[in-house]
């Protein structure tokens, strides 16, 4: 079982332009595999995370995790799908500002209807070192701690694939070292697949794999 | 000021978004109140001003409840540079037309009646050297007088003498408007009043005696020195303008008091004024950022904003100014319909007033944001922190400059040091109060929450942890629709305990100006019709010398007055008071401190008969248990010590009295009486009434459900007036919940995309924003509503000391309409909802 990507096409149109992002990409990632897409700004690394986690759909081609093909799912049973198998983590951490660490870690979880008990979210936490800020409101956390929080949140509903858009994008440099590690031991220790998309070629070099996309395709 | 401010103003004005829109809008809501208020107030001052001689008739005015001494009225008019004179007497007095009668206010005139003016009848008459009459039109129609026809053949009596119906005062240069009166008015010829045989020893009666000036600007020197040569409190001297501002007295009472409710308006406004100012500072954070960075100094900074603001202003203003003039015909049109004789007028000094106020409003509200600019540096700047940097010491000196604002136009409006502080002290309890309600709903749902379903649960958690804005809505929601419910309780209670019924124990009728020897004659009849009338009260006229020894006179130098209790004062005192004695309390009467003395005067073992004042009264007048009194009984002093206090309930309709004497001191004083009788019958009413007519003339009868049911009239006017700017604050209350709705919306779009992204679907996110938009309405009307309950309960009986009646009616009508209200309007405001897209969250980054 794995994600496949094949023959991934997507163009927009622009002011009566046809502008193709993605000519036909074609890639797999195995179980447990971590893999980077680089590439520099608008060579399409935004618009494969969207098709990635289903929420556009390609002009051709498709996307296969664990045997599910994207393109044949309705709208709503991709909502679900997503919910289920795919957990993303956002350069900006987007953490609901009203919630607590606890609620913004549980939130997956709720959504899903999925019951929980207290000391899964606290482990979940723990896992991510802070245990201590269970409490606190992203406004009370330094932007390295948001982000742990966004990682465990990821992680909770033991999705198939991660999806990480920049994660230490926002965070200095020593910070942002620290959140990586943290990242990939906790992919690495849940097993699943992740695909870790940047322009730093030291962070893509730490993953198994580098897909460079550069002009609508990996080269 | 420098240029670089300005050019980057205009840069700003002109890509105006919606949230500069919705501050315009706010600061628009806001002022249009105030600006229909001051149209209403100065135009009904300047005409007051303009049309002062015809209202009083005169330029100047003598008054007594007494026909002046000729040697006194002499002295007085040696002092009164005058060219013309007038003199009219008025009373009240029953009037007859066949079977039928009713209570009319008599002005019987002479020759040069009025001196300035001129009054317009009906119908022109033939009869000139006849006794004729002119009624209003209410008298007409009451005693089935054809109004068509003024052919000499229809009489109506008054007292003994029968007058010839000439027509119906169309138009009456002095009648103002003075709100609800216990009688319409009847015009006769003083040639014809003593034929009436009803000005007898104690009736009550006015009679002014009126002049026209060499100047009339000598009217306010005169008034000076002829208060200060003729120190008599029973006689009233008045210039023009102050008669006619005390004619108009009810009307400016109303504006003053629709004023503060406006002001409600208007300070909902500086709350959403400071919360929308803070988003558009936080929106353009970045934006000061870069400026700064760019080398534009603070001073540049804060005038940019101060430009910014102002030409918020002066949208607004313009805005507001064109939707009053556009109103203005229709403003006209209703205060014709109410019979209130004002011709509004858009002056400058109206428009003046509120362009300041426009000016003023955003600037202060605008002070702790430009605090913040001040203190912030263009690093703080990049990121996006609400928190201010100001200090708590200036965020209290700021709130009680914004405070002692609203105090300060709360006492203009009101034209009450009194009043104004009592209404500012009581909207800063209130909110307080809300502030505090909110937070304990705040705590009991945090501590709950984890007991609701998902969805509720996070909705709960949206509404308790976005503590600025929901406090914004919840607060002034809640004390907007406080306002507008608390009226109709008021109203009911007011209501209920005027309107006569079985249960209210009001009377049918109440009888004054009966002489000694008439009293048989009342309870004679009233066996007749098998009611037992009320103990005969004696009215007794006399006036306080002294207190204690003290003077209690007030200094009749006294030349203007500055506020409403200041001019109420002088007049309260200047005026005579009316006393009684009896051995017995009545229902309407409990004493509320010393002892209430059931017995006779006994000059041997008491050396000052004992007294009893009405609480209040005393309170007024600085009077205490133990206190000495001295009265003027028609030329001789009499004294009297206080030992008790009691509670009067005005509205009983009884023969209540502010001073009470134990008898055995007034007996031989000459004195009048009155009474009050119940009947359940109108037919017996008017019968009793039309028999007692007949054989005592000069008894005054007040048909007590007749009076009620005109000043339910006149309470009913008032009360949709500001129960009209009350409506004004809903809507302000309103447009805060659609910019809340609005500003939220957009706040959370990025956390509804994630949600999206977790796994929520489009339905569900509506639904959570459903939910919690709808508790917070919901609590917000039963806060609104309950606390309206406990205020109405505290003002109508701590204030007005009746029995409240609640309005629930009134409620569920409210209720009524806010529900589709909000329902549309959190439709409107959860459209962009429909746009979510789960994809923006990704390109964002």
């Amino acid at each position: 079982m794995s994600v496949q990507i094949q023959n991934l096409c997507k163009s927009y149109d622009l002011k009566n332009e046809k502008l193709n992002i993605l000519k036909g990409l074609n890639a797999q990632i195995n179980p447990g595999e971590i893999v980077a897409v680089v590439g520099t700004s608008g060579s399409g690394k935004s618009t494969l995370l969207s098709l990635l986690a289903g929420l556009d759909s390609p002009d051709q081609g498709d996307i296969v995790i664990q045997g599910t093909s994207l393109g044949q799912l309705s709208p709503s049973d991709m909502i679900r799908f997503r919910a289920q198998k795919i957990g993303i983590v956002f350069q900006q951490f987007h953490l609901v500002s009203h919630l607590t660490a606890f609620e913004n870690v549980a939130l997956p979880l709720d959504i899903l209807g999925t019951s929980y008990s207290k000391d899964q979210i606290l482990h979940a936490l723990d896992q991510v070192g802070l245990k201590d800020r269970t409490d606190h409101k992203p406004s009370e956390l330094s932007g390295g701690e948001s982000q742990r929080i966004a990682i465990a949140r990821a992680l909770i509903t033991q999705p198939d694939l991660i999806l990480a858009d920049e994660p230490s994008g926002n965070l200095d440099t020593e910070t942002g070292l620290k959140v990586m590690n943290l990242f990939f031991e906790q992919v690495k220790k849940s097993k699943t697949m992740a695909i870790l998309v940047t322009h730093d070629m030291s962070l893509a070099q730490r993953c198994d794999r580098q897909y460079i996309l550069k002009n609508g395709l990996f080269s | 000021m420098k240029m670089i401010s300005f050019k980057l103003a205009k840069q700003e004005l002109f890509s105006l978004k919606r949230i500069q829109m919705f501050l315009v809008l706010n600061l628009f809501l806001g002022i249009v109140g105030f600006f229909i208020l001051q149209l209403f107030q100065n135009s009904l001052s300047s005409q007051t001003e303009q049309k002062a001689q015809e209202i009083l008739g005169a330029d100047f005015a003598v008054s007594s409840r007494r026909f002046l001494e000729s040697d006194l009225l002499t002295a007085i008019e040696k002092e009164i540079p005058s060219i013309r004179k007038s003199r009219t007497v008025q009373f009240f007095g029953m009037s007859s037309h066949q079977q039928r009668t009713r209570l009319v206010q008599v002005v019987a005139f002479d020759e040069s009646f009025p001196l300035y003016g001129k009054y317009e009848f009906s119908t022109q008459t033939e009869f000139n050297d006849q006794p004729l009459i002119w009624t209003d039109k209410d008298v007409a129609i009451q005693l089935g007088i054809d109004t068509q026809n003024a052919d000499g053949s229809q009489k109506i009596k008054i007292g003994q003498k029968e007058f010839i119906w000439a027509g119906v005062v169309t138009k009456d240069p002095t009648k103002t408007f003075q709100g609800s009166g216990f009688a319409p008015r009847a015009f006769i010829s003083q040639k014809y009043l003593d034929d009436t045989k009803l000005i007898q020893q104690g009736s009550t009666l006015s009679v002014n005696y009126l002049y026209q000036l060499r100047d009339k600007n000598l009217a306010a020197d005169l008034d000076r020195q002829l208060k200060q040569k003729f120190r008599d409190t029973t006689i009233r001297f008045e210039t023009a303008l102050q008669d006619a501002e005390s004619d108009n007295r009810v009307l400016k009472y109303l504006t003053d008091y629709l004023g503060l409710v406006s002001l409600v308006a208007l300070g909902l406004c500086f709350l959403c004024g400071g919360y929308l100012l803070r988003w558009i500072f936080l929106e353009q954070k970045k934006t000061i950022a870069v400026y700064k960075t760019l080398g534009v100094q603070n001073s540049e900074i804060i005038w940019l904003q101060v430009i910014k603001n102002s030409a918020y202003s002066v949208i607004s203003f313009g805005l507001s100014l064109l939707l009053v003039w556009l109103l203005l015909p229709v403003l006209q049109s209703i205060l014709v319909q109410n019979q209130l004789p004002i011709e509004l007028q858009l002056t400058a000094r109206t428009m003046g007033w509120t362009l300041f106020l426009s000016l003023l409003m955003p600037q202060v509200i605008a002070i702790p944001v430009y605090l913040d600019l001040l203190n912030l540096n263009p690093i703080q700047l990049f990121q996006f922190d609400s928190r201010s940097a100001i200090s708590s010491r200036l965020m209290i000196l700021w709130l009680l400059l914004v405070s002692g604002l609203f105090w300060g136009l709360a006492v203009y409006q009101s034209n009450s040091l009194k009043i104004g502080t009592i209404f500012s002290v009581s909207i800063i309890i209130l909110y307080g109060l809300f502030k505090l309600l909110i937070g304990v709903i705040r705590q009991i749902f945090e501590k709950t929450v984890v007991y609701f379903p998902w969805k509720a649960r996070y909705a709960i958690l949206g509404f308790i942890r976005r503590t600025s804005s929901t406090d914004l809505v919840f607060i002034t929601m809640s004390l907007s629709l406080l306002v507008l419910t608390l009226l109709p309780h008021v109203k009911t209670t007011i209501i209920s305990e005027v309107r006569p019924s079985q249960s209210s124990q009001v009377p049918s009728l109440f009888l004054f100006d009966i002489q000694p020897e008439q009293q048989i004659i009342v309870t004679d009849l009233a066996k007749k019709f098998n009611v037992q009338p009320k103990a005969m009260t004696p009215l007794v006229r006399a006036r306080i010398l002294k207190i204690n020894e003290q003077n209690y006179e007030i200094d009749a130098n006294a030349q203007s007055f500055v506020t409403r209790e200041q001019e109420e004062e002088a007049r309260f005192r200047n005026r005579g008071i009316n006393l009684t004695y009896k051995l017995e309390l009545q229902e309407s009467e409990k004493i509320v401190a010393g002892k209430w003395n059931a017995n006779r005067f006994n000059e041997s073992i008491q050396k000052y008969p004992e007294i009893s004042l009405e609480k209040r009264y005393a309170d007024r007048i600085g009077v205490q248990l133990g206190d000495i009194l001295t009265f003027d009984v028609q030329g001789l002093s009499v004294q009297g010590q206080v030992t008790s206090l009691r509670q009067v309930r005005w509205t009983s309709f009884q023969p209540n009295f502010f001073i009470v004497f134990q008898p055995g001191v007034l007996e031989e004083a000459p004195q009048i009486f009155l009474t009050s009788l119940s009947m359940d019958q109108d037919g017996d009413i008017q019968n009793f009434q039309n028999e007692l007519v007949q054989q005592a003339a000069n008894i005054s009868i007040i048909n007590v459900k007749q009076t009620a049911e005109s000043a339910l009239e006149f309470i009913d006017q008032m009360a949709m007036a500001l129960q009209l700017m009350a409506y004004l604050s809903l809507l302000v209350g309103l447009f805060i919940f659609v910019v809340l709705l609005n500003t939220q919306i957009k706040e959370r779009l990025k956390e509804m995309n994630l949600l999206q992204i977790l796994g929520l679907q489009r339905p569900d996110i509506f639904k959570v924003m459903v939910i919690q938009f709808t508790i917070l309405m919901t609590l917000t009307l039963l806060s609104g509503f309950g606390l309206s309950f406990l205020v109405a309960y505290i003002l109508v009986q701590q204030i007005f000391m009746l029995n409240p009646e609640y309005d629930f009616k009134a409620m569920w009508q409210l209720v009524l309409v806010l529900i589709p209200i909000f329902m549309v309007t959190l439709y409107w405001g959860l459209r962009p909802l429909r746009k979510l897209s789960a994809q923006e969250l990704i390109r964002s980054e």
